[in-house]
């Protein structure tokens, strides 16, 4: 464990603060880009759901009662 | 879409751990999932706003740094939970093991939007009670919602092994807590105090070292 924590020290202090902030800026914009079409995304898949519930919903109702007049005794 | 009302009943209802949405198809489960993970983000930009509060620029950055951080650590950890659930269950849903990291989530972030005012007022009345009230509020909330989850995967149909049950949620939430660390380094600063998740890895690593050294 101790020797894994050393070579982990040892990696992170040697690490080239230059290359570093490059990658962090980079990594940066790409999070903030897949953010904002992850929000975009949720936002119109709500809408899409909600449309798909509610006709999923008016299906089941129709099937309902479909087998109420079917299960109906004939006069 | 649903009407207003009955969009926030249902969001309350998403974080009663007794309630049980079992019964609903799959989109509404789905639904309901985004609606959730949406009213989420908007607590956390609140909860971020109030923590970067003594400072202006931090306050307004924060409304999407936050959000991000705890959107974007779900990202990174809900398909690795997908596949295991898919793959470890014969009749499992992925909408039910979505619909409860949504909740967990909601759960989670509902904690830091109902503590916000005294976030707020600690950070402009308090020189240590501030950054500590900030950090343990978020830790908090992380705990429930992460307790939250894993009790409601543990009850979601499909899976029927109990260590399976229990192993999927808490891989996830290694995975998002290992995600939220390095996402917290991207948006750093956060709070107008350093504190110790603003290196990530490499800060622990950098520490646990120093520890080992003094010793």
């Amino acid at each position: 464990m101790r020797s894994v924590m050393l070579a982990a020290a040892l990696l992170a202090a040697d690490a080239d603060d230059a290359v570093l902030a490059e990658r962090v800026r980079a990594a940066q914009i790409g999070a903030a880009i897949a953010f904002v079409l992850t929000v975009g995304g949720l936002a119109l898949g709500a809408r899409h759901l909600a449309r798909r519930a509610k006709e999923n919903e008016a299906e089941e109702l129709l099937e309902e009662a479909y087998r109420e007049l079917d299960d109906k005794p004939r006069e | 879409m649903d009407k207003p009302q009955s969009t926030l009943v249902s969001l309350f209802e998403l974080i009663r751990t007794r309630k049980s949405f079992d019964h609903l198809g799959r989109a509404k489960k789905l639904q309901l999932a985004t609606l959730a993970t949406l009213a989420a983000l908007v607590f956390t930009a609140a909860w971020g706003a109030a923590a970067g509060s003594c400072v202006a620029t931090l306050a307004l950055g924060n409304l999407v740094k936050v959000p991000l951080i705890v959107l974007m650590s779900v990202v990174a950890s809900a398909p690795l939970g997908v596949v295991a659930w898919k793959l470890l269950g014969e009749k499992s849903s992925a909408a039910d093991l979505l619909l409860s990291q949504a909740r967990s989530l909601l759960t989670g972030s509902l904690v830091l939007g109902t503590l916000v005012p005294i976030v707020a007022l600690y950070y402009h009345s308090s020189v240590f009670a501030g950054p500590l009230l900030a950090v343990g509020t978020a830790g908090v909330s992380l705990i429930l919602g992460g307790a939250m989850f894993v009790r409601l995967v543990r009850r979601a149909p499909g899976v029927e092994n109990e260590v399976v049950r229990t192993a999927i949620p808490a891989a996830v939430l290694v995975v998002q807590a290992a995600a939220m660390l390095q996402l917290i380094v991207l948006m750093s600063p956060i709070l107008p105090d350093p504190t110790m998740f603003n290196e990530g890895i490499d800060g622990f690593a950098r520490e646990g070292a120093a520890q080992e050294k003094r010793r």
